[in-house]
């Protein structure tokens, strides 16, 4: 495609990669046609068809190494979120977790609970799920998990968010791709009450090998 | 508290709990697609090792996906929680969580108990602290993950529960 075509490609038009382009003999991974942004197909009445280099596309990077992390600093994770009665069911019948405190309202109530406890495996799960692009996604095999407290329970329409603390960071004598990162998080509800915190550590790599 | 007298079992109140005895739980669970990548993707974990086939591909971990650990330890828990924690009015905490082997799509785990500890709990007299160790074990008898858990359990002397269905009308 010469470059006045690919202008006029411009305007009013969106590109979707896709692979399903037919009637040609190049290859089919790496391209794309252009439809205007109705969805149709442009003037020509057939898809234009160009070559994309993908590879050149710089990725958006996520996570944090091992030197991004210093002892004493403070993250606040991303997006928090509030916990349905439709997740609770799901993962507590999921992981065979068929206690009635989780699953049955009236029995809840019955021991005071305003509605069923959110299965406290779940909260843990989502509270590590919200700290993992800033903590441990750029790799490194999670080790553990210490000093675990559910403060209060957590019941289905509240919404947790969650920060960690670094509690140390230090080289492993035996891994010099790595470093050793422990961190205290906490997670709170929609009041700002704690309802539960704990100690976890990871093997983090290193933007720089030793 | 009396309207539903049968909803958990007798065999697993506090006093049925002492330190040493061991369980090994009866179901063990295959962890498929509902379990690895969509509870994964629920609970927002963003690590894409656990829901991309292609992430490590070639890497030094393995071909495949890795199943997020905690996913491995709530199945493992949940796996018990009809003997621990049926009679439960709370859990109070983890410790000394461990994963010590990767788990794939596929594993089955079976999981296994011991209690380490027993207390009153003064906040609670209706109730005891029980401390447990748990173990996940693979197809190959492979531990792969391990936690100890304290939960607050009913005592079967203060469970209004136990004593019966209320007298209904009629009744003589």
């Amino acid at each position: 495609m010469s470059a006045a075509r690919q202008a006029t490609a411009g305007a009013g038009q969106q590109r979707f990669g896709c692979g399903l382009v037919s009637g040609t003999d190049t290859p089919l991974r790496g391209r794309e046609f252009a439809v205007t942004s109705s969805g149709h197909p442009t003037q020509a009445g057939r898809p234009e068809v160009t070559e994309v280099d993908f590879d050149s596309f710089p990725v958006v990077a996520k996570g944090r190494r091992f030197e991004d992390f210093e002892q004493g600093q403070v993250l606040w994770h991303h997006w928090g979120r509030t916990i349905t009665s439709g997740d609770n069911a799901l993962f507590s019948t999921a992981t065979c977790n068929w206690n009635p405190l989780h699953l049955n309202a009236e029995y809840a109530r019955a021991l005071g609970h305003p509605d069923v406890v959110v299965n406290p495996m779940l909260v843990l799960c989502t509270v590590v799920g919200l700290s993992v692009e800033d903590l441990s996604e750029a790799g490194g095999p999670f080790l553990g998990m210490q000093d675990v407290v559910f403060h209060q329970p957590l019941y289905p329409g509240d919404t947790l968010t969650a920060g960690s603390e670094v509690v140390s960071a230090v080289g492993s004598s035996s891994r010099p791709r790595d470093g050793i990162v422990t961190w205290r998080t906490e997670a709170r509800n929609q009041h700002g009450e704690l309802v539960v915190s704990y100690r976890r550590t990871n093997l983090v790599a290193k933007r720089r090998p030793d | 508290m009396d309207t539903h007298p049968q909803l958990t079992g007798r065999s697993n109140y506090f006093e049925d709990f002492s330190v040493g005895q061991r369980m090994r739980h009866f179901r063990s669970a295959t962890i498929g697609e509902v379990e690895n990548n969509c509870l994964t993707k629920l609970v927002m974990n963003t690590a894409q090792a656990h829901w991309n086939e292609e992430a490590l591909r070639g890497s030094p971990l393995g071909d495949g996906r890795l199943v997020f650990g905690l996913i491995t330890g709530s199945l493992t828990v949940g796996l018990t929680s009809q003997d621990t924690a049926e009679n439960a009015l709370e859990e109070l905490g983890l410790d000394e969580i461990r994963f010590r082997l990767p788990v794939h799509p596929g594993d089955t785990i079976t999981a296994f108990s011991e209690v380490l500890a027993t207390e009153d709990s003064p906040a609670a007299p209706h109730a005891g602290v029980v401390r447990f160790k748990h173990w996940g074990r693979n197809q190959h008898g492979q531990v792969v993950c391990e936690l100890e858990r304290t939960v607050l359990v009913k005592r079967r002397s203060h469970d209004h529960l136990d004593a019966g269905p209320p007298p209904r009308e009629g009744d003589s």
